[in-house]
């Protein structure tokens, strides 16, 4: 369905009945999909702790849910500048120092516009520019350093708190 | 082993409970928590080049997308849980004193709701017991016929108080009870005559608040989620705190105890020789002719009296001396030339209305009839 309303022009008489297939359009060459997980802690035969990310539990207030954004080159040609932007969904706060992704250069953004590292981003508050709190970031960016070969995959990871 | 590893889970649920709160106080701070069944998305989306040339932008979905443009991909989304959490409490710290026989007696409860939004609550009273003495007194007898009111008054989650009953109507549950918010409610019940209920005893009585599902009137109850997050319904999630009375963590139920005390008229008679016509004063002994004053004390355990009366007999072997009756120290003449309570009188504390009694134990609440006789 949501695929037939980005048809322009024809989405008035596409009937819903008809597949959506086949008026996609042509794929891109990179393949996104956004995650959302919990740790959980497990305890091996040894009684030694590790964590692991599992499907979402019971999301209340004060979970912690890790966002993963993965992006999948599905061309034959590389991908060249790759960078992934993500928005701290609403209702939700980041985490500090919790942002990675492996060969990229991670930028955070108070206004969704101005991005910039989390040591050079600054808010203006009663006049005075001062460094942005953690929990003042509303998106993140992951700038990929190396192209995406075919079939190279990058992620980007962040936590986030239910307020 | 099984008590061994229940005892490693709850530890190391307690551990993580810690560690929630001290990443995060400001998410369980009051009234700022994300109410249950809210939306929360994410869709992100990513720039690229391919040969140098920039490609259109493409959005993510939950399984992976690769349609480019604003229309393509769909957001991660799942609804936010309900995180069940409430206390009932009794609100003043000490008993309610009753009488035998006195029928809705009222005592007040406090009902607080912290969940993330608003919650229904099945409320019911009963006689079952704690597990601990409350009060410094034991449960003695039972009371019935118990009835459950909300009260109109206003409810502070911060300052307790204990509102009057204002004949609110019997219910059996809280519907929708505010984030942060809290109602009183009042239980009512009947107190059995005596001997059941006596001078001294007390009754210790239950409030069960269960969370009960929106718009069931009580009738049916929250239970706990499965394990896995159903990410396009709202579970539930029991996160109460019980840990005194028999009280059970996380199992959606909160109980809170208060207890009837019976308090009724204590009276004490006592008989001293003022004089035997021959012993110095103080050293007059119960011979033949000796004059004995009789006192006796009404003192009130309990609720403040109407309609007091004492009846007096004139004990075998003495003789009434004529005019010597008094209450609380004032002359009480007699009635037909007798003692004025043989036939039985009215009697109050000091400086009260006629059958009133005032509870307490001090001169200014008890009441003192003093007569004399003569032994035969």
């Amino acid at each position: 369905m949501v695929k037939g309303l980005k048809i322009l022009g024809l989405t008035a008489i596409v009937a819903c009945g008809l597949s959506s297939q086949a008026f996609a359009q042509d794929k891109g060459c990179i393949a996104l999909k956004s995650t959302a997980e919990v740790e959980q802690e497990v305890v091996n035969a040894k009684g030694e702790k590790s964590t692991k990310l599992v499907p979402l539990t019971k999301v209340v207030p004060g979970v912690e849910v890790i966002w993963t954004i993965t992006a999948n080159n599905i061309c034959k040609q590389p991908s060249e500048k790759v960078s992934i932007n993500d928005a701290v969904p609403e209702h939700m706060t980041y985490v500090a120092n919790s942002a990675i992704g492996p060969g990229a250069d991670i930028e955070f953004s108070v206004d969704g516009k101005t991005f910039a590292a989390a040591d050079q981003l600054t808010v203006v508050e009663s006049g005075a520019s001062r460094k942005a709190r953690a929990d003042e970031y509303t998106a993140i960016r992951w700038n990929f350093k190396n192209s995406f070969a075919p079939g190279a995959q990058g992620f980007g990871r962040f936590r986030a708190i239910l307020n | 082993m099984k008590i061994f590893k229940q005892q490693m889970r709850r530890a190391s649920l307690a551990v993580v409970a810690l560690g929630l709160i001290g990443a995060a106080p400001s998410a369980f701070a009051a009234g700022s928590d994300t109410n249950y069944s809210t939306p929360v998305t994410n869709t992100a989306s990513v720039n690229y080049s391919v040969s140098g040339v920039p490609q259109t932008v493409i959005n993510s979905s939950p399984t992976g997308n690769a349609t480019p443009g604003a229309g393509g991909g769909a957001a991660t989304s799942f609804l936010v849980d309900k995180r069940i959490m409430f206390i009932a409490e009794e609100t003043n710290g000490a008993a309610t004193v009753t009488s035998p026989g006195l029928t809705q007696v009222v005592t007040v409860f406090r009902v607080t709701n912290t969940s993330n939004g608003a919650q229904d609550f099945r409320i019911a009273a009963d006689n079952t017991q704690p597990p601990a003495i409350i009060f410094g007194r034991t449960d003695s007898f039972d009371m019935s016929n118990f009835t459950l009111h909300i009260s109109a008054a206003a409810c502070s989650t911060a300052t307790m108080s204990t509102p009057t009953f204002a004949g609110e109507a019997a219910t059996t549950f809280i519907p929708a009870l505010g984030e942060d918010t809290c109602k009183y409610v009042f239980v009512r019940s009947d107190t059995p005559v005596s001997p059941t209920a006596a001078n001294g005893l007390a009754s210790t009585i239950r409030l069960v608040v269960s969370a009960s599902t929106t718009g069931s009137s009580g009738a049916t109850l929250e239970t706990l989620s499965g394990a896995a997050d159903n990410a396009a319904a709202v579970d539930v999630v029991f996160a109460e705190t019980g840990v005194a009375d028999g009280n059970v963590i996380h199992n959606g139920v909160s109980m809170a105890f208060d207890q009837y005390f019976v308090g009724t008229l204590t009276v004490t008679k006592t008989a001293a020789v003022i004089s035997d016509g021959f012993s110095v004063a103080g050293q007059a002994k119960a011979i033949p002719g000796a004059v004995v004053e009789y006192t006796i004390s009404v003192q009130n355990n309990g609720l403040v009296t109407s309609g007091a009366a004492l009846t007096e007999i004139i004990p075998a072997n003495t003789t009434y001396i004529a005019g010597s009756t008094t209450l609380n120290g004032a002359a009480r003449a007699d009635v037909a030339g007798a003692m004025p309570f043989v036939g039985g009188g009215a009697i109050s504390s000091p400086s009260a209305a006629s059958g009133v009694i005032n509870p307490g134990s001090t001169a200014a609440e008890i009441a003192v009839v003093k007569f004399r006789v003569t032994i035969n």
